[in-house]
């Protein structure tokens, strides 16, 4: 604490203060005035977003192996995936964030093998409905389309199939008198 | 507590006392906390805060999602410093993991904590202005925190919320470009912080305005549970980062900044402002030294994917700008969510000492008292 | 200003059209003060909204950014787009509210803030009424908004009203007292109360030499000078004595619950008021019209003024019964075409400008401060009033007085011997 003073000079030190200090800010603050200002008129200026800054996403439907692990990283479920197939030919039917629930913390992203999701630095995000905020990111298919793909799929599964058992039957066939110990491994994949 | 009483020579003259809602809409109730005042006329006899206006059940979720998961949902409690909630948050989950991060991870924690801990006193400083009535501080501070904010933005890609500390140590490395940018910051701060002075902290009406007002006594700081620059305003140098170190604290070299009653009595309103404008330039002094000492190396350590914890509890706290941020998790191996998450968080203790304080004062120290142990809603309602 | 009604009416209309100038006197004086009233209104709400705008403008400077810069070339028209919306806004009164006090308590601050500006010089001649008791009635009048902002504190039946109001009470009382003594200081240099003269004697060298607030012409003006300005700033309720509407204490204080075009009152008043302060400080103590060249347009002695012009130039004959006689009315209209009558016009005009443009400088500092210093206390406010202010404007008076007697200096004898 500041040491006492007789209260007269007290009495003039404060008034003294009071102008001197005011003086000081008026000071400092028309010195603002005539300087130009830092904000920046928006819509005609844009702020530069920096690179890698968490905005809206980026889907990459050819990258997509429909492994769902954005799906699980999410901790907000806001995040739907829903394909046909798997793997690298998935046909992703439908992949939609609802902007309304997503954090931005960019976990899905992390969390993708393919970088088949990633981060913009597109942030203008508003909408005039409710609706607006749920993006779908798949290209929307016709149920002709899925019901081609679905029937292709099938048929390349039964393919797929059909070879894997002729592979282990002749592998088998081949193994018997080889009498080797590694009968299934390769052929799962 | 009972209604003063004074006996009065003519009862028809007797007036009235006023309950006052001073909240949850209100321009200074930084946020939605509703206080109750009790007033005689501009005299204020009780204040009663009222919390819960912005409950978002942070604990519950911390215990439904997994232990990642959880680190952006740390940002929201006090929004305004999410480096130092995620960089608290996460070592309680290192601690119960055993997970070693890098030194260089520990490094960049410390200096995004520490530069977001300029950014949130720099706010402070800016609404405690606007609370005593002044607009221009506000937004010189938030022109400096812009800067700040640039820089979090490059880092880790948000401006607010920045999820950059994670489980096993940070997000992403930092670039030259992002150290050039701290340098600049650090050689222009000073001279900003000089003009705030100027500006308010030495104002001859601000120093009136909160100087002996809303004296928290060192016993009584300690006694409510106070931390961080309202205890150390009342004159207790308890600094966790001091008391406690973690992280690379015990490595740099700072100085606790601890209330004197330059201006009136020690713990008033002024000392605890003063105590976090002083706080900036300690920050500045410790993300220098590390930037320095930065070394080279990985930023991240190798975390399972599927990541579950030993059994057990585990209870970390960091200084936050606002005081002591505690995280206390329980764990089942089983589960890759915690049994238990609680928080004890800073602004929720600061602000329970409001009752103790703002009490037979006018309206006007309300406003000093409430801005001065400045709280941020998120954290005290979580 | 009667007289010139009189000679108007008397001396040109009735040479023009003989039975308006029949007319009975008082309905010409009163229409003559309705096209009177008309322009100082029209004077009122410019300045308002000029200065809603200058302040926003202002404070973004000083804050480093721009301010409203949307609505028209440099959002000068933002005002204007502001005026349309609280026009359009509904008027909303609270439930609980006591009706016709709170119809009442924006009209009345209104009324209060324009009252003024009836004894209020815009320059030289130009004013409303040059009474002999100005200083007095500008006070008298301004403490008027007092009462419509107690009731518009009580009216609307809300709590942060109320405090608003009873703070604006207290504060304006308060402040009434130093700067009435800070003005009598000047009175007693001057020797008058009658602002039009006590401006007059101000002129000296280069038109600013005896502007009163200089510490040659009195120092203890100078200081009152000082003193008048601040209290200026706590009557007008303006930052740091913006308790009444202090809106992160009291939401918005007395005017919180008024919405539209209520609202809208207020908010003129308040910028009116301020202008009436800063232009009784001007007149008082910066020499008000004066200002240097100004003296090069001053008529000389003996020059015609306009009365002299308008009554040569309608001194056409009239036959009785006539209704109208157009040639006195070319001669009036002929009269627009003389430098003579320019002359004397730009004198007063730049008289005009010398006094507005002082007096806005000085409500550029009032924003300049509002935008700078944090708000006081309201225990504070009133220390400052009884314990600094009124000791020291007390000092002023007797100082002044004791010049006054002391020295012989009486300002008014003594400037008008010199000026002879």
């Amino acid at each position: 604490m500041a040491p006492k003073q007789n209260p007269v000079a007290q009495y003039f030190a404060n008034i003294y203060q009071a102008v001197a200090t005011t003086l000081l800010g008026m000071k400092l603050t028309i010195g603002y005035f005539f300087r130009k200002p830092v904000t920046m008129l928006y819509p005609e200026m844009r702020p530069v977003v920096q690179p890698g800054a968490r905005g809206l996403h980026e889907f990459d439907e050819a990258k997509c192996i429909a492994c769902k692990m954005c799906m699980t990283a999410c901790p907000v479920d806001c995040l739907v995936i829903e394909f046909e197939g798997r793997g690298k030919d998935a046909f992703i039917t439908r992949y939609d964030i609802d902007y309304q629930k997503c954090l931005f913390c960019q976990l899905c992203c992390d969390a993708c093998p393919t970088e088949g999701i990633r981060m913009t630095g597109k942030w203008d995000l508003a909408s005039y409905d409710r609706a607006g905020c749920l993006v779908r990111f798949a290209r929307p298919k016709s149920t002709e389309e899925i019901r081609k793909f679905r029937e292709d799929f099938a048929r390349a599964e039964a393919e797929k199939k059909r070879k894997a058992a002729e592979a282990k039957a002749k592998a088998a066939a081949e193994a018997k008198p080889a009498a080797a110990p590694e009968p299934e491994k390769k052929s799962e994949g | 507590m009972t209604a003063i009483e004074r006996p009065l020579p003519r009862p028809e003259l007797e007036t009235e006392e006023l309950l006052v809602n001073m909240g949850p809409q209100h321009p200074s109730t930084h946020g939605v906390l509703r206080l109750v005042i009790r007033t005689d006329g501009e005299m204020v006899r009780e204040t009663w805060p009222h919390i819960g206006y912005l409950h978002r059940c942070f604990e519950k979720i911390a215990q439904e999602v997994t232990f990642p998961q959880v680190v952006p949902y740390t940002d929201r409690l006090d929004y305004l410093a999410s480096m130092n909630n995620a960089h608290s948050y996460c070592m309680a989950v290192e601690r119960l993991a055993g997970i070693k991060i890098p030194p260089r991870a520990e490094y960049l924690r410390v200096i995004f904590s520490e530069l977001n801990r300029i950014a949130s006193h720099l706010l402070a400083f800016g609404t405690y202005a606007l609370d005593l009535g002044a607009f221009t501080p506000f937004l010189y501070g938030f022109r400096e925190r812009e800067l700040l904010l640039d820089i979090f933005e490059k880092v880790s890609g948000g401006r607010l919320l920045y999820h950059y500390p994670r489980i096993g140590g940070v997000a992403r490395d930092i670039t030259p470009e992002i150290a050039k940018d701290i340098e600049q910051f650090i050689r222009i701060f000073p001279q900003k912080w000089a003009e705030y002075n100027t500006l308010l902290s030495y104002n001859k009406i601000f120093i009136e305005r909160t100087a002996n007002v809303g004296v928290i006594l060192p016993q009584t700081a300690i006694r409510y549970g106070l931390t961080g620059p309202c205890l150390r305003g009342s004159g207790v140098a308890y600094d966790i980062r001091k008391a406690h170190p973690y992280s690379v604290y015990d490595k740099v070299d700072f100085q606790i900044a601890v209330g004197q009653g330059e201006k009136g009595t020690v713990g008033d309103c002024w000392d605890r402002y003063w105590v976090r404008m002083v706080e900036m330039m300690e920050s500045l002094k410790i993300v220098d030294q590390c930037l320095k000492g930065l070394p080279e190396g990985p930023v991240q350590a190798k975390v399972a994917r599927v990541l579950r914890l030993p059994d057990g509890e585990a209870y970390t706290r960091a200084e936050n700008p606002r005081g002591e941020l505690g995280f206390y998790i329980v764990s089942d191996k089983k589960r890759t969510n915690a049994v238990r998450c609680r928080v004890r968080a800073p602004s929720f203790c600061n602000l329970s000492v409001t009752h103790e304080v703002a009490k037979d004062c006018l309206v006007a120290d309300v406003v000093a008292i409430v801005g001065s142990i400045d709280i941020v809603l998120g954290e005290v309602d979580r | 200003m009667q007289e010139f009604v009189h000679f108007l009416q008397h001396d040109v209309l009735a040479r023009i059209s003989p039975p308006l100038g029949a007319l009975p006197d008082q309905i010409v004086l009163l229409g003559a003060i309705l096209v009177g009233a008309a322009p100082i209104v029209a004077f009122m709400a410019v300045i308002a909204m000029a200065w809603t705008y200058g302040e926003r403008r202002i404070a973004g400077f000083i804050q480093a950014r721009y301010g409203p810069n949307r609505v028209g070339p440099e959002g000068v028209l933002q005002p204007l787009a502001d005026g349309i919306k609280l026009l359009a806004k509904e008027d909303i009164a609270p439930a609980g509210a006591d009706r016709p006090l709170y119809e009442l308590a924006p009209l009345l601050v209104f009324v209060g803030a324009l009252l003024p500006f009836v004894a209020l010089p815009f320059s030289e001649k130009w004013v409303i009424s040059s009474m002999a008791a100005g200083v007095f009635y500008v006070l008298a009048f301004e403490a008027i908004e007092v009462i419509g902002i107690i009731m518009a504190g009580w009216a609307p039946n809300s709590k942060w009203s109320l405090y608003g109001g009873m703070r604006l009470a207290a504060q304006m009382v308060a402040y009434e007292i130093p700067m009435g003594l800070c003005l009598l200081t000047v009175v007693a240099l001057a020797g008058t109360l009658n602002l039009g003269q006590i401006c007059q004697m101000q002129g000296g060298a280069f038109g600013v030499g005896n502007w009163m607030v200089w510490p040659w012409v009195s120092p203890f003006a100078t200081l009152a000078f000082f003193m008048f300005f601040v209290g200026g700033l706590a009557a007008t309720k303006r930052a740091p004595f913006d308790l009444p509407e202090a809106e992160s204490e009291l939401v918005a204080g007395f005017h919180t619950e008024y919405s539209g075009i209520r609202f809208a009152f207020f908010f003129m008043a308040e910028y009116a008021a301020m202008y009436v302060v800063c232009a009784v400080a001007t007149v008082c103590f910066l020499g008000g019209w004066h200002g240097p060249f100004r003296e090069w347009l001053a008529p000389a002695a003996g020059a015609p003024t306009i009365s002299d012009l308008l009554g040569k130039a309608v001194q056409v004959k009239t036959a009785d019964g006539a209704w109208f006689v157009w040639a006195n009315l070319w001669g009036a209209l002929s009269v627009l075409g003389k430098w003579a009558f320019w002359k004397p016009m730009l004198y007063e005009l730049l008289g005009a400008f010398y006094l507005i443009a002082k007096s806005f400088f000085l409500l550029f500092v009032m924003v300049w401060m509002r935008w700078t210093l944090p708000r006081i206390r309201i225990d504070q406010v009133i220390y400052m009033c009884l314990k600094v202010l009124l000791p020291f404007s007390l000092l002023c008076v007797l100082g002044a007085a004791a010049q006054t007697v002391f020295t012989d200096w009486n300002l008014l004898h003594w400037l008008l011997s010199a000026g002879k």
